[in-house]
């Protein structure tokens, strides 16, 4: 009986695709900032575009102004891309970007990337999350 | 001596055969609990009780007038260049709208079904169309499909539907109406004479031209969606499972059979990976990915990676002249991915509904049976140095077989009333 109790957990294990949480907003603290990142509207529809808003803020907790940064991500574990090319549109707030063009095919571990324009910056983010059937529809 | 050996031989050939029918004919044990994940993503798939829609670009799409004209210009063959086929021909209303495999036409590429198609993004198996309006424009002028130009088309509509293009879109265009204008004119014409007859014609008259021809478009468009699929066994199921919080065996006999069942667990399952891609309602995400099945059609070798270049050059897409958006709605082709290896090969995910019976499958109907598709995607063999976006799903016979029987029942019981 214990065997199939340790099989079992070990299957269940090994079939966990991911670490990542549903949990939104997805948080990202770094050495450098603490990136608070959720969808401008909730549940968010799968197959449909919409926008998100990124908060961005040094270590101190001031917002981190004026960054221009590209987007990139996917799912890493099904080797794709988003299917969308989302774009930073907006600063409405210091700290406060506003990225639209974000969309979501299937269900699973996304990850939107925050790339810094600039080739010499090491600004280079992930956000990472699970697209669910709690946080989507 | 050779006793125990006929013995082992006899013990291990039963195992085989034990391990045999374990492998083919194996029976899952009956699944009636869910868990709420689970339950949830069956919501998900389930027809919904009434559809929305919308198209910022056509502000027509739910006017009944132009549905009625769209309905009527579907199945008049006298549109066409040859008076011989309509959409109808190939969109057969009694075969879900796509084309019997017994059907005297035949075509190179497989026709989609149009139950339910107004619900997505983007259209052609390339996604060459932004919206139903535009694609229903792309076989009038394709040369093998109807094959005239939209001059002929515009001036066949505004003579025999006059009232009913009234109707739906106002005034008739008085200078089209007071002008003579020659039977075939368009810019994309097959033949270089009508191409000239098109530049002859001068920008106003062009554009009143397009304008009407982009409402004929319109007008399709309103008709295909009135176009929905209906419930099948496997949506009562839904309704059975997520109605109670008892289970089915307690609250009546399950609608689907055990096989079903697990065919139905398995396909949402990580292991199936079908629901990556055929989620919703549909059964599909409406997007675009790489399967490499062979042969592909040559619209599918480059794919959506041609068909976004197409879209985005039509003059009758969302951020055109004829579309009734603001430019800010027309999101899909603004925040459109271009030039990535990801879409090259990439076609058009299709409906499951009636996938039983609309046989044969992938886009070129390159298999004709639901188990050649599933061998294939349980394979799935990456020609090297080629993106796929599938991986092997590595199940067993028994398991193939589960997911065959869980696909019949996206079927319809008949077809006597396939709008609502």
């Amino acid at each position: 009986m214990l065997y199939k109790y340790i099989i079992i957990t070990l299957l269940v294990l090994m079939n966990s695709p991911s670490m990542a949480s549903s949990t939104l907003p997805v948080i990202v603290r770094t050495p450098q900032y603490n990136i608070t990142a959720e969808p401008t509207e909730l549940p968010i529809i799968l197959n449909k575009i919409h926008s998100w808003i990124i908060h961005i803020d040094d270590t101190a907790g001031q917002p981190v102004q004026g960054l221009e940064f590209q987007i990139k991500g996917g799912m890493p574990a099904h080797q794709h891309g988003l299917p969308t090319q989302p774009e930073l549109i907006n600063e409405p707030k210091p700290g406060e970007y506003i990225i639209d063009g974000v969309k979501f095919n299937m269900y699973g571990t996304w990850q939107i990337e925050l790339i810094n324009l600039n080739p010499n910056s090491q600004f280079h983010y992930k956000i990472e999350f699970d697209l669910d059937h709690v946080n989507a529809k | 001596m050779l006793t125990l050996n006929k013995v082992m031989v006899i013990i291990s050939s039963a195992i085989t055969v034990l391990l045999i029918y374990f492998i083919t004919y194996n029976s899952a044990p009956v699944i009636t609990i869910w868990t709420q994940e689970e339950l949830a993503i069956l919501r998900s798939l389930r027809l919904p009780s009434k559809w929305k829609t919308s198209d910022p670009s056509n502000n027509y799409l739910i006017k009944p007038q132009a549905a009625l004209l769209g309905k009527l210009l579907f199945s008049d063959t006298q549109l066409s260049r040859y008076q011989q086929i309509a959409c109808a021909s190939c969109h057969q209303p009694e075969h879900y709208f796509t084309l019997a495999a017994n059907s005297d036409i035949s075509l190179d590429k497989q026709v989609p079904t149009l139950l339910g198609v107004a619900s997505f993004n983007w259209f052609m198996l390339d996604g060459s169309a932004d919206s139903l309006w535009a694609q229903a424009l792309i076989p009038l002028e394709n040369q093998i499909e109807h094959g005239g130009t939209r001059t002929q088309y515009v001036q066949y509509v505004l003579n025999r539907y006059p009232q009913l293009y009234q109707a739906a879109f106002g005034s008739l265009p008085a200078l089209l109406m007071n002008t003579i204008l020659p039977e075939q004119a368009s810019p994309t014409s097959q033949y270089v004479d009508e191409q000239k007859n098109w530049q002859r014609l001068g920008t106003q008259i062009q554009t009143e031209i397009n304008r009407v021809y982009a409402n004929i478009g319109k007008s399709l468009a309103a008709y295909q969606a009135t176009l929905w699929p209906r419930d099948t066994r496997f949506d009562r199921y839904i309704d059975q499972v997520t109605a109670s919080s008892r289970p089915p065996d307690i609250s009546g006999k399950p609608l689907l059979s055990a096989d079903e069942i697990a065919g139905l667990k398995l396909f949402i399952s990580e292991q199936g990976q079908c629901i990556r891609c055929h989620n919703g309602a549909l059964f599909s995400n409406g997007d675009f990915h790489v399967t490499t099945v062979p042969m592909p059609h040559l619209s599918a070798q480059k794919g959506r990676l041609a068909g976004v270049e197409y879209a985005l050059k039509d003059p009758f897409n969302c951020l055109g002249y004829y579309s009734d958006s603001e430019s800010a709605q027309c999101k899909e082709l603004i925040f459109i991915k271009r030039s990535s290896s990801e879409l090259k090969g990439a076609t058009k995910v299709p409906s499951l509904r009636n996938i039983a019976d609309t046989a044969p499958y992938m886009h070129a109907g390159q298999f004709s049976t639901l188990t050649e598709v599933l061998h294939y995607y349980n394979r799935a063999a990456t020609p090297f140095g080629t993106h796929s976006d599938l991986a092997p799903l590595k199940l067993l016979p028994y398991q193939l077989n589960q997911l065959e029987v869980f696909l019949l029942t996206l079927s319809e019981e008949n077809i006597d009333e396939p709008t609502r």
